[in-house]
């Protein structure tokens, strides 16, 4: 426990109410501890930015990375980010060079995975038969991790909206299996994630102890069962089923590491519709509830892993009601075949490069996801690590969106920011861009794919397709 | 940046590029575009025309031949009417499970098993495990004093195992459950309910329970990769009962899997006209209907409140009923046509949705059978919840009208998306209609390669609203309702107003046969392959032979090579 992250100091934290965090920076120097843990968290959103309110003045090539200026304009797309200029790393001219298909439709597998993507069976809800033909970044993290030292949860994945489609996904288990994809289904529900992570909370110990008999033996019985039944099996059913069991057992692990020793935030209103409504004013709310059980589960160390997808391309059923009227409604054209007279990201997001008023309300839209951003940074650098440095300093926060630009589903220089040092390894504070001129000037994503899991001390040369790999020291201390 | 313009550029170019080559490949006479599936269904589609041409074959002569049935999952509604029938109980938890995909048959079904799927189905066990041990009296009777506890679980144990694995259980699985049992039970303060609780959680996160799963009868000698085995009773049984009732088998079915009347086709087909009569096959056909038209659209369609101020949530709700009683109706109380389907010139309706359709005399909540004008409205296609799930806030879409009927009915395959950068529409002008905005879609590449397999169906319905009314004409010129379909049947065929578009549609082989596809994909959960060719050959024959009765058709699909035999998955060991 001395090495680790002291979880006696979160509860105290935890304890006591927001407004007397700050003095919790008078502990600085209880110990002075390399051996840290790291944490990483990917976030995603959708459909390109506009470049010119979305990049700092400056770019490729700087004389000096450093003295990047972010515009306070109105429609400046990372003025969210300002407070944090120091902390964060704006890395611009990356591409996916494995996306060849598609015409950048399906490219949300290729953000995380670096590697040539894989044949699904049907159609993703754009038409492109494609998934992901690696393990995500996040997920090869985390299983690095469980080999080291177990958290209670494996990682998390979590969605806003719930979706049947193929495209819901930016975590992956690996390369497409028996024609699906092959991924952890992303959490949606606030209340069941809060039950989760913090749900034996509520029950005694007595209560705690005969739930955990009942279920013990009905795990080894699951256990020999689902080896019994997937052993005759062909390979691809086999796979199936040795996931099965995989899922099996580590929900077994997750609950019996549970302790009810982490103070859980308030238990979401169990009343809303947050999982099946479509066209919801609930989705800040749901965002909010998500990043702060995600950041007080990293700080109680419960997970060290997270991604969330906070919407895909589609993005269908999602309107910013919270973003004014003007977001709302608007009788044109530009919801024709769109099911519906509200504004949707989808459309602006195709109009707003030849259209003044949806290119101010795209770049409001990405300014809020931006803010959201944002507020995971303020939560975890309200965390302070037994040696004083914050959550935020001990991890790695990515945030990314899947497209350059949304009308033409341009994929070359993709709008990226990091936050984070991750114990120093990264030089917060900079603005990178490796485009000189040329489309071939882009670098490959896993160049910083490979960083993020050097950062987090897996040892790993190349992440992904190696034939693309360029190595970047600029983004190192 | 040129760089990356000059990037955008290329993908730009590529796409319309790729996209042109698919609909262009659009050759009615062979049926299909090239779907999802790739070659293979380009093949099982070779082999099926190919049967189709010699008459009197049915597809069946030569060698069965059947396909690999990848292992899967109950859905989430076989799972929820499960449970209803093993336990009694309706709760429906499947409800909150994560999202299925729809895999390549376009029919619902979970994906790979996540860490949330484990803990859905463990929520869900404990939960119905909880419920049903308040029940034990009648579950798993025990009179103390009576006999022993032991020789009461071994009753329960016979009893419940073989309704919840679809079979009974091996000497094996019983001594593991038996374990499961004693070991609970010797937990201080537990109680003989508490036992039963816990074997009845563990049986219902069983693999045995949750997945739909043949081994097959193995025939002499060691079948390999790609053989034909043939399924068991029991396995049958299963089969059956989860395509006709989306659910588990009942006692009767069960007893004839127990012995052995069920592996010959007629006693299939003898099984299949039984359950139709069922209520269960009522919620199956409603299923299918649900999902082949996706009625749960409606839930979430939103219109311009000004201009359709009356599209409540209860008049949505009418609609999506309207259709559900349709399809009932002519599955179980008309005569099951296909053409029926297609063309019936009569509806559920009650006083919202009989208002819309311009009835009058019809009040009320409750559905009754109106006749309807036949001018106006003829089956399926011109009913309120498919026209008004497609169309746009403002008006009905000739583009979504056309595309659900190109993809769902002719082609039974999805066509591309649009390629990037589409450019925007322009918007409605007063006075032009919808047909003359998409005028360029007739003429610009690259919208004319697809569009013109779309748009000009759907001009068709340039007569219904957005939300499904019927449209006067402004003045003494009707509205244009002519369109014309290309490619059906190897021919471009013209026609004037939904009803002649819904007959002409009734009347194709091509929208037969994709009609008997579609009842295949939701049967099997799975695309169809080229080893398929002759069981949905044989299918087809059957209901053309019964002058297109569904209800045959699925009689049919039952006794099919592809429903009763499975080949050999490569790594799979035989015994």
């Amino acid at each position: 426990m001395n090495s680790k992250f002291s979880r006696r100091a979160i509860l105290q934290a935890l304890g006591v109410s927001a407004a007397f965090l700050p003095l919790l920076q008078a502990r600085v120097g209880v110990s002075a501890n390399s051996t840290l843990p790291k944490r990483l968290v990917l976030m995603a959103w959708p459909n390109g930015v506009i470049g010119d309110a979305f990049w700092p003045a400056g770019g490729f090539p700087m004389a000096d990375p450093a003295s990047f200026t972010i515009s306070t304009d109105e429609q400046s797309v990372l003025k969210p980010l300002i407070p944090h200029q120091n902390d964060i790393l704006i890395v611009g001219g990356m591409t996916y060079p494995n996306q060849k298909q598609g015409g950048g439709h399906a490219s949300m597998p290729f953000m995380f995975t670096g590697v040539d993507g894989a044949a699904i069976n049907g159609t993703i809800s754009d038409g492109v038969p494609l998934s992901a033909g690696g393990p995500s970044v996040d997920m090869f993290i985390a299983d690095e991790f469980a080999k080291a030292s177990k958290t209670p949860i494996h990682s998390l994945q979590l969605q806003c909206i719930k979706q049947n489609g193929n495209d819901r996904f930016i975590s992956f288990h690996g390369s497409a299996l028996g024609g699906q994809p092959n991924a952890p289904e992303p959490e949606t529900d606030p209340v069941r994630l809060f039950d989760r992570l913090f749900g034996g909370a509520a029950l005694t110990s007595d209560r705690l102890a005969r739930i955990r008999a009942a279920r013990k033996s009905v795990f080894d019985y699951l256990g020999r069962d689902l080896e019994a039944f997937g052993k005759n099996m062909g390979t691809e059913d086999r796979q199936q089923i040795d996931q099965h069991l995989a899922s099996v057992r580590q929900l077994e692990q997750e609950l019996q590491a549970f302790t009810a020793t982490c103070s859980a935030p308030t238990r979401p209103d169990a009343s809303l519709d947050y999982v099946n409504s479509q066209y919801t004013p609930l989705i800040p709310t749901v965002h909010k509830l998500q990043a702060d059980m995600v950041v007080t589960a990293l700080a109680c160390d419960l997970v060290r892993v997270a991604s969330l997808l906070w919407s895909n391309s589609s993005n269908w059923g999602y309107s910013f009601f919270w973003l004014g009227d003007e977001f709302i409604t608007g009788r044109d054209a530009d919801n024709a075949g769109s099911g519906g007279p509200l504004r949707q990201h989808h459309e602006i997001a195709h109009h707003a490069y030849t259209d003044a008023a949806h290119t101010r309300r795209k770049n409001l839209v990405d300014q809020w996801f931006i803010s959201q951003f944002a507020y995971i940074i303020e939560r975890m650098k309200q965390y302070h690590e037994p040696d004083g440095t914050t959550l935020l300093d001990q991890s790695a926060v990515l945030c990314a969106n899947v497209f350059a630009e949304g009308a033409s589903h341009r994929i070359t220089d993709l709008p990226w920011v990091l936050a984070g040092s991750c114990g120093g390894y990264f030089k917060t504070g900079q603005f990178l861009r490796w485009v000189g001129g040329k489309a071939d000037e882009n670098v490959s994503n896993t160049g910083l794919l490979t960083a993020l899991c050097q950062a987090m001390g897996v040892n790993v040369d190349r992440f992904g397709d190696p034939q693309y790999f360029v190595d970047l020291p600029a983004l190192r201390a | 940046m040129p760089g990356s313009r000059r990037h955008a550029a290329l993908l730009f170019a590529l796409a319309p590029a790729a996209l042109s080559l698919s609909c262009a490949e659009n050759k009615p006479a062979s049926q299909e575009i090239a779907n999802s599936t790739g070659g293979a269904a380009n093949a099982a589609d070779g082999s099926a025309s190919g049967a189709a041409n010699t008459p009197g074959t049915g597809g069946s002569s030569g060698d069965p031949t059947g396909a690999v049935q990848p292992l899967r999952r109950l859905t989430h509604e076989e799972y929820n009417n499960t449970v209803r029938d093993l336990l009694g109980d309706t709760t429906r938890p499947a409800d909150a499970f994560p999202g299925e995909t729809s895999g390549g048959s376009g029919y619902s079904t979970p994906g790979t098993f996540s860490n949330i799927d484990a803990r859905s189905y463990l929520d869900a066990a404990e939960s119905l495990a909880a419920s049903a041990a308040l029940r034990t009296a009648d579950l798993a009777p025990c009179t103390a004093g009576q006999t022993g506890e032991s020789a009461c679980f071994d009753a329960f144990l016979s009893k419940f195992g073989r309704a919840a694995f679809r079979r009974p259980l091996t000497d094996a699985e019983r001594a593991e459950l038996t374990g499961v049992y004693a070991t609970f039970r010797a937990v201080p303060e537990t109680t003989y309910a508490d036992g039963i609780q816990v074997v009845l959680s563990a049986m219902l996160q069983s693999p045995q329970f949750l997945y739909h799963w043949e081994l097959g009868a193995t025939p002499a000698g060691v079948p390999g990769p790609g053989k034909l085995i043939a399924l068991t009773d029991y396995e049958l049984a299963s089969r059956l009962s989860y395509f006709l009732w989306s659910s588990m088998p009942d006692e009767a079915l069960l007893s004839r899997a127990e012995a052995h009347a069920l592996t010959r086709p007629s006693e299939l087909a003898a099984e299949a006209q039984r359950m139709l009569l069922d209520p269960r096959a009522r919620a199956t056909v409603r299923d299918f209907h649900r999902q082949w038209l996706d009625l749960d659209s409606l839930a979430h369609n939103v219109k311009d409140p000004v201009a359709f101020p009356g599209y409540t949530n209860e008049l949505r709700q009418s609609m999506r009923e309207e259709t559900m009683a349709f399809v009932e109706s002519v599955f179980f109380e008309g005569n099951a046509r296909f053409d029926t389907l297609m063309t019936a010139p009569f509806s559920f309706l009650n006083e919202s949705t009989a208002k819309l359709y311009g009835i009058a005399g019809v009040t009320g909540n409750a559905l009754r059978r109106v006749e309807l004008k036949s001018s106006e409205r003829a089956g399926l296609l011109t009913q309120a919840s498919i026209l008004s799930t497609h169309a746009n806030a403002y008006e009905g879409s000739a583009i979504l009208r056309g595309k659900l009927i190109r993809e769902h009915f002719i082609n039974c395959s999805p066509l591309p998306p649009p390629p990037n950068n589409v450019p925007k529409l322009p918007a409605p002008v007063a006075g032009v209609s919808q047909r003359e905005q998409l005028a360029m879609h007739s003429t610009v590449e690259p919208c004319r390669t697809c569009h013109s397999l779309m748009d000009p169906i759907g001009f068709g319905f340039s007569n219904y609203d957005a939300i499904g009314g019927v449209i006067p004409a402004a003045g003494p010129t009707p509205i244009d309702t002519t369109g014309f379909i290309e490619g059906l049947d190897g021919a471009r065929v013209s026609f004037s107003g939904a009803p002649e578009l819904a007959a002409l549609l009734a009347q194709s082989e091509q929208v037969r046969r994709c009609m008997a596809r579609q009842w295949f994909r939701f049967a099997l959960r799975r695309a169809e392959v080229s080893e398929d060719g002759p069981s949905l050959d044989a299918s087809y024959q059957s209901f053309a032979a019964s002058g297109f009765d569904l209800t045959k058709l699925l009689i049919s699909i039952a006794e099919s090579p592809a429903f009763r035999l499975r080949k050999v998955a490569t790594g799979e060991v035989t015994q």
